[in-house]
Order: C-alpha cells, then sequence, then structure tokens
C-alpha cells in the first residue's frame, strides 16, 4: 500500500516544522538578515553604486582593516574611551540613583537636572567639551560622563522605586540583619536595573565617543570614519562603521545578554518548565 | 510556652492633611499558652495595625504590650497575607534566610527545612524557584518559613486571603493539625467568619475604625471541627450579626 510512503512522507514533514517551530526565533533572525543584504546589494546595482558600494568592496575593505590590524588600534583607541567615560559615570549613578529613590528630597533636587541631561543634543556636549578641554582625551571622558550620567542614574532611581517595601518588611520582621537585607533582598531586586543601566549606559558612550573623535580627536574609530570621508571613500566609511557596530553588538548580546541571563536565571525557571514545544 | 497580653492598646496615625485618625481604641487581649486566636473583623479596621504593635514593628499611641514573661527574651514571627518570598532565591533559601535572621545555628538548618518543609508538604521543592509554584504552595513555604524558626508567636495576616476558596480550604485544616502539633501560640488575622470559628479556641471581633474588640468568645466546638457543622455556621453567623448591628449604630 502507497500509506506507507505517505505516512514517512508526514512524519518528515512534521519533523522539519517541529523544527521549525523550536527554532522560530533564529528563522526570522535569518530571514531578516538575508533581507536586508539583498536589499543593500540590489540597492547598490540597481542605484549608484559610487554613494552605496555594494556588499562585496565592502566586505573586502573589512576583512583589510581587520587583517592590517589598523582596525583595532583605533578601536582599542575608542574602547578606551567609552570604558573610561562609562566607568566614571556608572560609579556616581550608583549612589545617586539609590538616593533618590530612597529620600524625596534627593529626588526632588536632581529631578530637573536629569531630565536636562537626558534631552540635551549630545553633539552639543561634544563642542562644548572640546573648547573646554581642547583636542584631548580629556573631552571624550567628560563627554562620556555628562551624556551617560543622567540615563544610568534614571534607571537606578527607578529600580529604586520600584524595590518591594515588603519583601523589606518580610525580611525585618526575621530580624535579618541590615547587610543582609541590603545583599539578599535590596541589590537582588536592583539587579536587573543594574544591567539595563549598563547597557543604555554603554550605548550612549559609544555614540558620543565616536563624534568627539569625529570632531576633534586624531585616532579612534570616529576618527578613522571622518578620514574616509574626508578622502570621499564611501567603502570605507561604511567599512569602519560596520565593522564597529558588529563590535558593539557582540559586546551588547555576547557579552551582556548572557550576563542577564546568568543572573536571572530563576525567572527562567517557569518558562522553562512550560515553554517547550511537547507533543 | 508563651502568652501575649495587649492592655489598653489605642493607635492613631497623623494624616497627610493633619488631621487625626484613630485606628485602635482601647484594645485588650489575654492569650493562653499554645493558644490559636483569631481576630476577625472587617477589611480596614486596623488588624494589621494591631499585629504589628504585637510584633513589635510599631509602638502603640498609649496601652502596653507583653509578649511572654516579664523580661522574657520571645521570638514572634509572621505570615503575611501574600507569600513575600524572595523570587531569586529557591524555597530552601528562602527558608534560610529567616533562620539565619533569627541566629539559629548553621548546625541545625538541614534538620528544621526537612521537618518544616515536609509539615506542609513541600519536602520535594527545597531546590525550586517560587516562580514554579503555586500560590497556594508559595503560602505553605511562608508558613513552612515562619514554623522553621520555631517561634513562641506566629502572627498571621489574613494568609489565607490571596488564595482561592479550594486551596484555602485545604490550607486551613493543615494549619490546625500543625499547630496541634506543634503547640505553638498563633494570633490569626482574618475578614472570613467561618475561617476563624473554623480554626479558633477563641474569636475577639474587631468593629470599624476606631476598632475596638465587640465580641471576645471561646469557640469550645469540639475538634476536629467541620466547616459545614450548623453550630460553628450559626456562631459565625453570630460573629456577623454583632458587626452589622455595630456598623448600623455606628454611622
Amino acid at each position: 500500500m502507497g500509506g506507507g510512503v505517505s505516512e514517512s512522507e508526514a512524519g518528515w514533514v512534521r519533523d522539519f516544522e517541529l523544527f521549525l517551530r523550536r527554532r522560530e526565533r533564529y528563522v526570522y533572525y535569518v530571514v531578516s538578515i538575508a533581507l536586508f543584504l539583498l536589499a543593500w546589494e540590489f540597492g547598490s546595482r540597481a542605484i549608484v553604486s559610487n554613494l552605496l558600494p555594494g556588499i562585496v568592496p565592502v566586505g573586502t575593505e573589512m576583512a583589510e582593516i581587520l587583517r592590517t590590524g589598523v582596525f583595532f588600534t583605533h578601536l582599542f583607541d575608542t574602547l578606551g574611551r567609552v570604558a573610561v567615560g562609562f566607568a566614571l559615570a556608572y560609579g556616581i549613578s550608583v549612589p545617586l540613583g539609590i538616593a533618590m529613590g530612597w529620600d524625596h528630597r534627593a529626588e526632588y533636587f536632581f529631578d530637573i537636572p536629569i531630565l536636562i541631561g537626558i534631552s540635551v543634543p549630545g553633539l552639543a556636549v561634544a563642542i562644548v567639551a572640546i573648547i573646554w578641554f581642547g583636542l584631548s582625551e580629556l573631552a571624550a571622558y567628560s563627554s562620556v560622563f555628562i551624556l551617560a550620567t543622567p540615563m544610568i542614574v534614571f534607571n537606578f532611581w527607578q529600580g529604586t522605586k520600584d524595590i518591594d517595601a515588603d519583601l523589606v518588611r518580610m525580611g525585618e520582621s526575621f530580624d535579618v540583619s541590615r547587610f543582609n537585607l541590603v545583599r539578599h533582598i535590596v541589590l537582588p531586586s536592583l539587579l536587573p536595573y543594574l544591567l539595563a543601566a549598563a547597557r543604555f549606559g554603554l550605548a550612549i558612550s559609544w555614540k558620543i565617543v565616536v563624534i568627539v573623535e569625529l570632531l576633534g580627536l586624531t585616532s579612534g574609530v570616529g576618527y578613522q570614519i571622518n578620514r574616509q570621508f574626508q578622502l570621499y571613500s564611501i567603502t570605507g566609511v561604511f567599512a569602519w562603521t560596520l565593522t564597529f557596530t558588529l563590535v558593539m553588538m557582540t559586546i551588547e548580546f555576547g557579552v551582556l545578554k548572557t550576563l542577564e541571563k546568568r543572573v536571572t536565571r530563576w525567572r527562567g525557571e517557569a518558562a522553562v518548565g512550560g515553554g517547550g514545544v511537547r507533543e | 510556652m508563651t502568652s501575649i497580653t495587649v492592655e489598653g492598646v489605642s493607635k492613631h496615625f497623623r494624616q497627610m492633611d493633619g488631621s487625626r485618625l484613630d485606628v485602635l481604641e482601647e484594645v485588650s487581649l489575654a492569650t493562653d499558652e499554645n493558644d490559636f486566636v483569631c481576630i476577625l473583623g472587617p477589611s480596614g479596621c486596623g488588624k494589621s495595625t494591631l499585629l504589628n504593635i504585637i510584633a513589635g514593628l510599631e509602638p502603640p499611641s498609649s496601652g502596653s504590650v507583653q509578649v511572654g514573661g516579664p523580661g522574657e527574651e520571645t521570638n514572634v514571627c509572621f505570615v503575611f497575607q501574600e507569600p513575600r518570598l524572595l523570587d531569586w532565591r529557591t524555597v530552601r533559601q528562602n527558608v534560610e534566610l529567616a533562620l539565619q535572621g533569627k541566629g539559629v545555628p548553621k548546625a541545625e538548618w538541614d534538620e528544621r527545612i526537612q521537618t518544616y518543609l515536609e509539615l506542609v508538604g513541600l519536602d520535594d521543592f527545597e531546590g525550586e524557584y517560587p516562580r514554579s509554584l503555586s500560590g497556594g504552595m508559595k503560602q505553605r513555604v511562608a508558613i513552612a518559613r515562619a514554623m522553621a524558626v520555631e517561634p513562641d508567636v506566629i502572627l498571621m495576616d489574613e494568609p489565607f486571603s490571596s488564595v482561592d476558596e479550594i486551596t484555602a480550604r485545604t490550607l486551613r485544616e493543615d494549619l490546625v493539625d500543625i499547630w496541634q502539633d506543634q503547640e505553638r501560640t498563633i494570633v490569626f488575622v482574618t475578614h472570613n467568619a467561618i475561617e476563624a470559628t473554623y480554626m479558633a479556641n477563641r474569636v475577639l471581633v474587631m468593629s470599624h475604625r476606631p476598632s475596638s474588640v465587640i465580641v471576645d468568645r471561646e469557640v469550645g466546638i469540639p475538634r476536629p471541627r467541620s466547616v459545614d457543622d450548623p453550630e460553628l455556621i450559626q456562631m459565625a453567623e453570630e460573629f456577623v450579626e454583632r458587626l452589622e448591628t455595630r456598623a448600623r449604630t455606628q454611622t
């Protein structure tokens, strides 16, 4: 009978469907990226290729700057500036944000400055920093500090306000010491906000560093992007931008997301138990 | 073990607009050792405030509270309306936090956790995170957490009002069993008359704000009790009637 054949065929199709459903997220990722690349290549060929270079020349240029190591030299300069500025901003934001969530006087006092800090254009800050500190590393650090701090503080502030006071009272009712209250109740409550703040803060930091480098420094990814622009090398602009974006994405998804998943493992428990596809 | 004496306790708060809010007025109660007392009253009548005062978390405006003999160190634990578990700690770690806070020696932790999780029927779940437990199971963990400290007095603030009725029934039965087995003083606050009458040795009915004790009555129905027992239902109805009469004369 033919039934056997069609049955095994159905089994094969079903397995494939199951595979797709399990990997649904990745299927969409791949389709999305493929469509983007296709649109890029098509645009390059259909429009004018000296305005929008194709995948091949940009890819070749990317390989070249990676091979010669010139990319890494400038990347490390940029990352160094991001790291210093971000560390300063994060360091001051922890006590400031917690104070704002804890004490309404601190909240009222810093509310407006934080709001202004979040709204102010990054370019303006970069220009003022260069006027004040000259074409120096200090201009990069201070720009990052001024722009990232309000965003990070905002996160901690909200996080501290969201701490469940009932849980703290529970701890107090069992005579849990002040140190352990902070360690076991307050900090774990803040953890998602600490991570979110790091992600927002880093994203702002590298964007502003690139602007400062473009405006007035003699090294870094921003400097290189500007140099390629001066040389009328659109391919170079694309290659540098794209490579740098990929590095920042790796940091974002590879490091921060993994860290987040690890420290908030308890959140996943229920989802893992009930979320799988079962027959 | 330990008895509680509350004498002439009043409590008032200063409101935002400056006016005075009288919550408790001249409340007195006394429990026997290993007693099970239910405080029955409408929502917002200040029952929780009274528990906080007994626990020493809030001072009374006037009056006195005595837990245990004079100068005696007593151990009081809370079970709240919500389980108040830490989602990032396993069931075991949640109990450990209480044991550590109350200064129970580490050498006893294993045995305590084993004993009390078994008592609430959750000994297989010590490694689970609260997210994977149902509402009733979480409240059981909260009960185990308070019991594991082996306190002299357990204060319970409407602990079953946030779980569904069928689960609540089982929890009530189990709590009475545990209490009979463990012999501890329990003060249990509720707005559910049947619940109070089913569980307690004695029921104290509290009026609307400013609250005072309007009924203090020994239940006296032999255990094990049944929620369908007409005598029990009638007594519960009497408590509710007293509250209603009082509410009418108050307004």
